[in-house]
């Protein structure tokens, strides 16, 4: 274990975001929507955490309060190792965060609208090393275009604007920018969702090569539970601002512990058209946050609560617990009850590989 | 099958057209080599190039292809929606054949016109990807929904407005009766889509044609979605169109997958022998490209480059600037080679099937 702690790089402790919620003339602050209400993890170096869930269920604030970029709640914990000291980043004054924009950058999701139209691709890639001073002239010049053909872009691009560049293309720019500054930690926020399959792929495998050149962790955020799989070494379920489950991926994905997990895995939609007959529909919609049910936040959607009226489901908050081994805990009252069913091993399509189409 | 190459007279080929689809299935739409380019400043966009397919009664047609490939512009010109001045269909015929057995050619009315807005959102309906900006913002969705009703039935404002409530019920939206008097931004992604497939669905059209229905959604949701799609689908056996990027989507929903690259058919058959077997290196390369199975075992093997632009898209086969397989031959447009009856796909490879 002191091995492991060792090579830790971030440790989340009941992170919580409110945000308020106003309205009439005076803006009354009538309520709080929990965006990201009590979520704890840890991240190790060289490793990807994937964080799945619906729409608003707090993963990008996750992401974003990770950066400080939005400020949690004063009791919320956020240790970042920087120079082998681990520091609470909720603590460090708003002067002294420049230094650590360097150790953690982000990638967006839309590599539209994060791309400033009026800069040549060339500043956009150069301009986090131009604010923090590290480099100018042909040294600069010369890291830009080192830093355009790692992520498999043509060094020649520095004097195009954005918009000459397909989707994809943006993404890798918006890559470049992100780890001009040599990050340790880098938060993915959605990156390959507005892609096209085929280029979906290349800024996957892109992804995966530049982790392991440059040792770097991701936190990779995105809907798609196949990519996330693929990705992920260990992956975290948040519904409605908590974390339901984490654990290893194929622990997670393959003997899910919570419910919602479960349903979740089932509406993966796969290529075998067949599989089809098997899926777990999953009711209605994310209740709103502001207005959380009680007890279990899950319940109203859930199929066990459904069929068994589990009074402890209504009354209790479930607590984190240990499902095989440490590392796999869910919120779930009944996990130990429960059978649930992940994802078989036929779902991973062997279709190509059967005619002879891996050359 | 019907070709016009001038030595017929028009009424011939057109009684020989109509009675040669009663014989066959109950055939909705053909569209036959159609052809819907843009004129752009930079020169000839051909979003659509010589593309064909049918849809009948109770078939679900899945088109899948990468953005660009002139998806979406083939549903636009069917319902002739194709922006003017720019854009026009430039060749081939789209036959729709309605309730009365009569069959129409869409590319010969007025996209304006009274007959085609009387076949438009009552006989063919739509279905668009993004359910929170092709809803009016400014009206209710029970207005949307009873101005479609008014426009197209002879039902009275009350009576339209009774029906959308019971629409919105048909599509599972709970509380139906208050959220009839919601507006978009009230609704989450889902429930918009919903109403969106209750405007549609309004009129009993015969032939839905869905346009990336469930991208913007999420998955539990997009499951939803795809099942109310289906069981409606069976339930007024109507023909549908599921326009996506997705083949999990196909997988989920199709009878007959057509893949559709820069604006051509590269390879068309039913679902099962598209998905398990496909034969066109651009369908090989699409199902690799998505991510399955474990993390690390093995790396995804994307196409390789982007979609060339629809402005000068290469000689011969368009996908040869990408292929892994592409040899000299490809540089000439492929012809089909067909397994069995129904299986097609347009490449050299497999000349000796042709």
């Amino acid at each position: 274990m002191d091995n492991k702690e060792d090579k830790l790089l971030l440790e989340v402790e009941n992170l919580r975001k409110y945000f308020p919620v106003k309205h009439g003339v005076f803006r009354k602050t009538e309520g709080w929507l929990k965006a990201v209400d009590g979520v704890s993890f840890k991240l190790y170096e060289g490793e990807t955490l994937g964080l799945v869930g619906e729409s608003g269920c707090g993963k990008s604030t996750t992401g974003r309060l990770i950066l400080r970029l939005t400020k949690p709640e004063p009791d919320s914990r956020i240790l970042f190792r920087d120079n082998n000291e681990l520091i609470d980043i909720t603590k460090v004054a708003p002067q002294d965060l420049k230094h650590l924009r360097t150790r953690m950058q982000i990638i967006f999701q839309d590599p539209y609208s994060s791309l400033n139209p009026w800069m040549k691709v060339g500043e956009i890639v150069a301009e986090p090393l131009v604010i923090h001073k590290i480099m100018a002239g042909r040294e600069l010049s010369m890291k830009v275009d080192a830093l355009l053909e790692m992520v498999g872009l043509d060094a020649s691009y520095t004097n195009r604007y954005p918009h000459e560049f397909s989707g994809g293309q943006r993404q890798r720019i918006g890559i470049a920018r992100a780890l001009a500054l040599d990050p340790t930690l880098v938060v993915c926020d959605e990156p390959v969702s507005s892609l096209d399959v085929s280029v979906q792929a290349q800024v996957i495998n892109l992804l995966v090569d530049l982790q392991e050149r440059l040792h770097l962790s991701y936190i990779f955020i995105a809907h798609d539970l196949g990519v996330v799989r693929y990705i992920s070494t260990r992956v975290a379920v948040m519904y409605l601002g908590r974390i339901v489950e984490t654990g290893p991926t194929e622990e997670v994905f393959h003997s899910p512990a919570h419910p919602y997990t479960e349903a979740l895995l089932s509406s993966m939609l796969s290529t075998d058209p067949d599989s089809s007959q098997k899926r777990l529909q999953l009711e209605g919609d994310v209740p709103s946050p502001i207005n959380m049910p009680s007890g279990c936040p899950f319940h109203p959607r859930c199929r066990y609560y459904q069929q068994n009226k589990w009074p402890e489901c209504v009354r209790d908050i479930p607590a984190s617990t240990s499902v095989d081994s440490d590392v796999h805990r869910a919120r779930c009252h009944f996990t130990t009850r429960l059978n649930l069913h992940g994802v078989g091993d036929e779902d991973s399509v062997k279709i190509g590989v059967k005619n002879g189409l891996n050359t | 099958m019907f070709k016009d190459d001038g030595l017929w007279p028009r009424s011939w080929a057109a009684t020989l057209c109509n009675r040669y689809q009663e014989v066959i299935m109950e055939r909705l739409l053909e569209v036959d080599q159609l052809k819907t380019y843009y004129f752009t400043d930079r020169g000839i966009v051909k979003a659509v190039d010589g593309f064909s397919f049918s849809v009948e009664r109770g078939q679900c047609l899945g088109i899948v292809g990468e953005s660009g490939c002139g998806k979406s512009q083939t549903a636009l010109s069917i319902m002739g929606l194709i922006s003017k001045p720019q854009g026009r269909i430039v060749g081939g015929k789209i036959l729709y054949r309605d309730k009365n057995a009569r069959t129409t050619d869409l590319t010969t009315l007025a996209p304006t016109g009274d007959e085609y807005r009387a076949i438009r959102g009552k006989e063919i309906a739509m279905i668009f990807q993004e359910p929170m900006s092709s809803l009016s913002p400014v009206y209710t969705i029970g207005d949307q929904i009873v101005e479609a009703l008014t426009e197209h039935t002879a039902l009275s404002k009350k009576d339209a407005a009774r029906r959308a409530v019971e629409l919105l019920k048909t599509v599972g939206i709970p509380a139906a009766e208050e959220r009839v008097h919601d507006y978009p931004h009230q609704l989450s992604g889902g429930m918009c889509q919903r109403a969106m497939i209750a405007m549609a669905l309004s009129c009993e059209p015969r032939l839905l044609i869905a346009d990336e229905p469930t991208t913007a959604l999420d998955v539990t949701i997009q499951l939803q979605i795809l099942r109310l799609l289906k069981e409606l689908q069976k339930r007024l056996s109507m023909g549908l169109v599921m326009i996506t990027h997705d083949l999990g989507v196909i997988a989920e929903i199709a009878d007959d997958v057509i893949v559709m690259y820069l604006g051509k058919v590269v390879e068309k058959g039913p679902v099962r022998k598209i998905l398990r077997e496909p034969k066109h290196p651009y369908t090989q390369g699409l199902l690799q490209s998505r991510p399955s199975g474990a993390a690390g075992k093995v790396r995804l093997n994307p196409i390789k480059g982007v979609v060339p632009s629809a402005i000068d898209p290469p000689f011969g086969c368009p996908f040869s600037t990408r292929c892994p397989k592409a040899f000299d031959q490809c540089g000439l447009p492929p012809p089909f080679a067909v397994w069995g009856e129904d299986h097609e796909a347009a490449c050299w490879l497999y000349e000796n099937l042709m």
